[in-house]
């Protein structure tokens, strides 16, 4: 029995070893600085000059004084509630597309997951404030048919939609999965609908859209998380601006980190951001007990 | 053959745990070396020196060429350029420095300057090194300028003043006169009236929200009156600032300046702003070193700022700017500072530089480039003209990044029509006193 004990640790070891490589990774870049965190976040840190305890006093000013705070956190709440959504419904529509039987269908499948491997690069971000200014090439085009110009990206009550728009370019690891979640939709189900007399409409209500909500829960939770976690698109394209419009939590979080050196409170607002991101996916998590659907009864 | 799996296996791991023990031991073993050659310091070992800066790409081929230069002439220094453009610089330089990674020479901006110092001694001060760094050329004014409580940061490379760059071309169409003296106040609001009324898709200034601020700050300078000064106490009352703000609203009312929601996203792209480059806009508040990135298209010209009767001050400062400052943790402190020497005081590094970061800071070297008639004309008369209409140099509190920020936001939502002047006025005055006094508790 003893024997039988040892081998299996041993077994484990050899397990060990060989994840070690991500295990070191983890501990150096992830957990050491989550934890980290968490102690800077009670003091005024400033990556330079001994930190400082101050108890909780980051965490109070943060709700009781800091006016950027709340902006950024409205702002982002708007962001998350209007990028997902768009994302997820253009991922599903583009999904419905390609999963049609058309000739050379594969070409079309790479062709449009291709602005998913630029991903949210920088280079993507400079090329979106080129085609959204006011002198850019949105505006030529929309002036071949007389529509006047738009300030797209200076116009505060505009700009947040032009930045989600980038992330609903992005659609395509959203658009993959879907793809393969139709592919397991059985084909019977829409036969015998079609022969009951059920619409292309119809049966999009009642079979497709219950067949993938695993994935749309799967969906919604990564996307959802990440929309939460945006800085590229607002830091390269407007900056945060106009007027805040667009000053998304990361962008608030990395100026005072990065530009006014306080690292103990940006350490702290990220502590917060992070329990929003936690409370916001166990509701969705535990909702989707109400709405999505499992053969196998889905308990997870 | 499971054992066999498991010994190929436990084969792999002990290969790849012993070639990266092996890989972070040989490492530490040319480093270690490399700090002895620093003592022995032999002639024929290489030395490496890290040389960051930001600018644009007149100012990288010209360092570039510098850098070629003096290794050529020094074949044991081997010098790693590391440039970018501005965007984002500053937060790299600022988690080198925490890091411990910061290259040996950087080029700092004069209003990092105090947040810097206050976290830490980041960069030797030049007169430590006085036997390889000549620092006698450089006026004593621009020297006080960079230095913290008295502590030499780093030396100027170039100095650096904001003028009223134009277009020549957009000047001559709308019939504005080139007169350097010319613009106050008034008359910027009547020509820029009569300028935009001609043509609606043109404009007679820019000025992004940032150099707006500074515009404000400018127009109560002349005032003798600051925002906030050098002591962190507010030097306007509501009544001050709504005046002030109510010109701005003029500005903009009166297409005298073109609207944020065209121009702002553009603020420190200027080499990109199409307005400009489509020659619709006149002028703008710049400072002279862009001047080159500006008149890629068309000729410019400057003029002087616009200017109250009878002001003391005009409210423009000379600065020393992209100053040279060796890192205080680097390992080759001297032959750093022997580099930059060779760069700010010797006659080949003078020649190969120009005027990549302004006019020459050291009279021998704005000399030198006169001679050879190299220094760009419209740089030299911004500084001309600065010296001739002087102000007073920005302080700690102006250039504070708190601060500024609180200036920037209310310009911005005046400039959006989101706030009125008097509204942006008295919120702003007291969002600045609860950050000054949130400022002194910290300090």
């Amino acid at each position: 029995m003893k024997q039988k004990y040892k081998k299996r640790r041993m077994k484990d070891y050899v397990g060990l070893l060989y994840i070690s490589p991500f295990i070191i990774g983890f501990l150096i870049f992830q957990l050491y600085p989550f934890i980290s965190s968490i102690i800077y976040s009670f003091t005024d840190f400033t990556m330079i000059k001994k930190p400082d305890f101050v108890g909780f006093s980051n965490y109070i000013n943060m709700f009781t004084k800091d006016r950027d705070f709340w902006n950024s956190v409205k702002v982002t709440f708007k962001y998350v509630l209007m990028a997902v959504p768009m994302k997820l419904i253009f991922a599903l529509f583009i999904a419905m597309v390609l999963n049609m039987k058309l000739k050379s269908i594969n070409f079309f499948r790479t062709i449009y997951y291709l602005p998913s491997i630029l991903g949210g690069s920088v280079a993507v971000a400079v090329m979106w404030r080129f085609l959204f200014m006011y002198d850019g090439l949105v505006n030529n085009f929309l002036g071949v048919f007389n529509i006047p110009p738009v300030s797209w990206l200076g116009n505060p009550d505009i700009s947040l939609y032009t930045i989600g728009l980038l992330a609903v370019w992005q659609f395509g690891s959203s658009m993959v999965l879907f793809l393969a979640g139709l592919k397991q939709i059985p084909e019977n189900l829409y036969e015998a609908s079609a022969i009951d007399g059920a619409s292309k409409v119809k049966q999009f209500f009642v079979i497709t859209l219950p067949m993938l909500t695993p994935i749309i829960l799967f969906n919604m939770v990564m996307q959802t998380i990440s929309a939460f976690q945006e800085f590229t698109g607002a830091f390269v394209i407007t900056n945060g601006g106009p007027m805040k419009s667009t000053y998304l939590y990361g962008m608030m979080l990395y100026d005072n980190a990065f530009v006014h050196f306080k690292m103990g409170y940006a350490s702290a607002q990220s502590w917060i951001l992070f329990f929003i991101i936690v409370t916001i996916t166990a509701i969705l998590l535990k909702s989707s007990k109400r709405w999505a659907y499992y053969e196998d009864g889905g308990d997870f | 053959m499971r054992t066999l799996k498991r010994i190929v296996s436990l084969f792999f791991i002990s290969c790849f745990l012993l070639f990266s023990i092996v890989g972070c031991g040989s490492k530490q073993d040319t480093e270690s070396s490399n700090g002895k050659d620093d003592s022995t310091a032999k002639k024929d070992e290489t030395i490496e020196l890290r040389f960051s800066w930001w600018g644009g790409e007149a100012r990288h081929e010209g360092t570039l060429a510098a850098i070629d230069a003096y290794m050529k002439e020094n074949p044991n220094i081997k010098i790693e350029a590391e440039y970018s453009g501005w965007d984002g610089y500053y937060q790299k330089l600022v988690t080198q420095l925490a890091g411990q990674t910061a290259p040996d020479i950087i080029q700092i901006n004069y209003n990092w300057l105090y947040d810097l110092r206050r976290q830490g001694k980041f960069f030797t001060d030049p007169r430590d090194l006085q036997d390889i760094i000549d620092i006698s050329g450089f006026s004593q004014a621009s020297l006080d300028a960079i230095s913290v409580d008295g502590e030499l940061q780093g030396l100027p490379t170039g100095l650096n003043a904001v003028g009223m760059i134009y277009n020549k071309e957009f000047f001559k169409k709308n019939n504005i006169p080139e007169d350097i003296d010319y613009w106050n106040w008034d008359n910027l609001i009547e020509v820029g009236k009569r300028v935009h009324e001609a043509d609606p898709n043109q404009y007679l200034l820019n000025e992004f929200p940032n150099s707006l601020t500074s515009l404000v700050d400018m127009y109560l300078e002349q005032q003798d009156k600051e925002i906030i000064k050098g002591d962190f106490t507010l030097g306007v009352n509501v009544d001050e600032l709504t005046e002030a703000y109510e010109y701005v609203q003029k500005l903009f009312d009166n297409g005298v300046i073109a609207p944020f929601e065209i121009t702002a996203l553009f603020q420190d792209k200027t080499e990109q702003f199409p307005k400009w480059l489509n020659g619709e806009i006149g002028m703008f508040m710049q400072v002279a070193s862009v001047v080159p990135a500006l008149s890629n298209n068309f000729e410019v010209g400057v003029v002087r700022v616009p200017l109250k009767e009878g002001a003391k001050s005009s409210g423009v400062s000379i600065n020393a700017t992209n100053i040279f400052a060796v890192n205080d943790n680097g390992k080759h402190k001297e032959e750093a500072a022997k580099f930059i020497n060779w760069m700010l005081n010797h006659e080949d590094g003078i020649n190969v530089l120009k005027d990549v970061r302004g006019v020459q800071s050291t009279e021998n070297g704005r000399k030198i480039l006169l001679d050879a008639g190299i220094v760009n004309p419209v740089i030299s008369q911004t500084i001309d003209i600065a010296s001739k209409y002087p102000g007073e140099t920005s302080n700690e509190a102006e250039l504070n990044s708190e601060l500024k920020k609180i200036k920037y936001q209310y310009i911005e939502m005046l400039g959006y029509g989101e706030l009125s002047p008097s509204e942006a006025a008295s919120e702003m005055l007291e969002v600045l006193e609860e950050k000054i006094k949130e400022l002194q508790a910290d300090n």
